[in-house]
């Protein structure tokens, strides 16, 4: 890995960012964070600020977190949730604490439980299209096959409907749309 | 023949501004780059608008869109109506509100907690900040009263010292006095510093004194024995020698 710059540069590497295990619950929305440059009471806060802020911006990219700096005396976070059209504030102060008690604190409080993380990851695996396993309907077992390399019956093509409809006449007189379907169910 | 309503006729309207407007769009190429050569005086082909099929579609197309509109939005909202629910969803629902609320009543009471922590260690700070400065105040008022006194020390010395200062009026006097005194070197000192004449302990003005010869005093059988120690000490050659 090359050289980076910046103290504890490994803060802004990926696998460090998404091995962030505070997730917001949907109903917050907005984060503000207060605390005090240079006094020693927040100096917890400080310090989770350093370390975990940005796990915690980047597992939720919606929710706005803001650091309000020098401004009161004790430190304090404070979670503004929205919830059934009402708005609350959850108060959460942090005075003397240290930065593990506060990320623990906040998960219990605010946050998403393991499990229910792991529920929402995971994917549906009937799923087909972009990003999942099968990139068409058409490789699904028990659905049509690709027209690409098996031709469709004409009856259910576009250019028979609405350019050659007197050849389309012609192939329904020697046999139906029933039993040209059962000829392509039936051919490989 | 089908009566052509006063709302159809402003929806056709509509309609025809619009295809207008798609007829001159380009993706393909940015609006600053001009036409091309071969299509500067093409105009696109403009598909007629049946008017009897779109008086009779129109209001059918909205009423399917309104239909499945409301079925969209009731289905949003579906999960958000506690009774139409199961009993375990609604209970789970329950209990996850009921837990919630515990988490926010704790929270409180810890935050309670905090500030009193908090409170009593402004307290603690200030009742800090009292002593010391006390403390600072007694240690000053110390300093300045040892000040004093090394002040008045001083001067107490110089006023001695102003005893013996010269009178610039009177200077002939002065030289002629300083040069008729007479001092008296016949004494001797001991290593700690006292005078000793006529082995007598004598102060200094008296060692100097030539009018001051005290008679011959026994000494101290103490002193005796120190010095004779510190004689025995002493090697031949360092012994006070007599001889002249």
């Amino acid at each position: 890995m090359p050289f980076k710059k910046g103290p504890a540069a490994w803060r802004r590497s990926i696998d460090y960012l998404k091995s962030g295990s505070l997730v917001f619950r949907e109903k917050v929305k907005v984060c503000t964070i207060n605390y005090h440059e240079t006094e020693p009471e927040s100096d917890g806060l400080r310090r989770f600020v350093f370390w975990h802020l940005a796990q915690v911006q980047y597992r939720n990219p919606h929710v706005q977190c803001v650091q309000l700096k020098n401004i009161v005396k004790t430190p304090f976070i404070t979670f503004h949730t929205l919830e059934d059209n009402k708005i609350n504030s959850i108060f959460v102060n942090c005075y003397k604490k240290k930065e593990h008690e506060i990320l623990e604190y906040c998960e219990k409080l605010v946050g998403k439980t393991a499990e229910e993380i792991e529920r929402e990851a995971q994917t549906n695996q009937a799923n087909f299209g972009e990003g999942c396993s099968r990139y068409c309907i058409c490789l699904v077992e028990g659905q049509i096959a690709c027209p690409r390399y098996k031709p469709l019956p004409e009856f259910m093509r576009g250019k028979y409907l609405q350019y050659k409809k007197d050849e389309l006449g012609e192939i329904r007189k020697n046999k139906s749309d029933q039993q040209a379907l059962a000829e392509y169910w039936n051919s490989k | 023949m089908l009566k052509i309503s006063n709302s159809t006729l402003t929806g056709l309207k509509t309609i025809s501004q619009s295809i207008q407007q798609a007829r001159s769009i380009r993706l393909r190429k940015p609006p600053w780059v001009p036409r091309a050569k071969n299509k500067q005086f093409r105009v696109p082909p403009l598909k007629p608008v049946n008017h009897e099929e779109y008086a009779y579609m129109k209001p059918i197309w909205d009423q399917y869109k309104s239909q499945m509109r409301s079925i969209y939005q009731l289905f949003k909202t579906e999960f958000k109506f506690s009774d139409k629910e199961s009993i375990k969803a609604q209970e789970e629902k329950r209990k996850l509100e009921e837990k919630e609320n515990r988490l926010l009543e704790e929270n409180e009471r810890v935050n309670s907690e905090i500030l009193q922590n908090q409170l009593r260690d402004e307290v603690a700070k200030l009742e800090f900040k009292i002593k010391t400065a006390e403390l600072d105040f007694k240690k000053q008022q110390k300093l300045d009263e040892l000040y004093v006194r090394k002040a008045d020390q001083l001067v107490s010395k110089l006023i001695e010292k102003s005893k013996t200062f010269i009178d610039p009026n009177n200077l002939e006097y002065e030289i002629e006095k300083a040069l008729n005194e007479r001092y008296d070197y016949n004494f001797s000192i001991n290593s700690s510093g006292y005078f000793y004449k006529n082995k007598a302990q004598v102060n200094k003005a008296e060692a100097f004194n030539p009018k001051f010869f005290p008679k011959a005093k026994e000494i101290d059988e103490n002193v005796a024995k120190l010095e004779g120690s510190e004689t025995s000490q002493l090697s031949e050659s360092q012994q006070p020698q007599t001889t002249l």
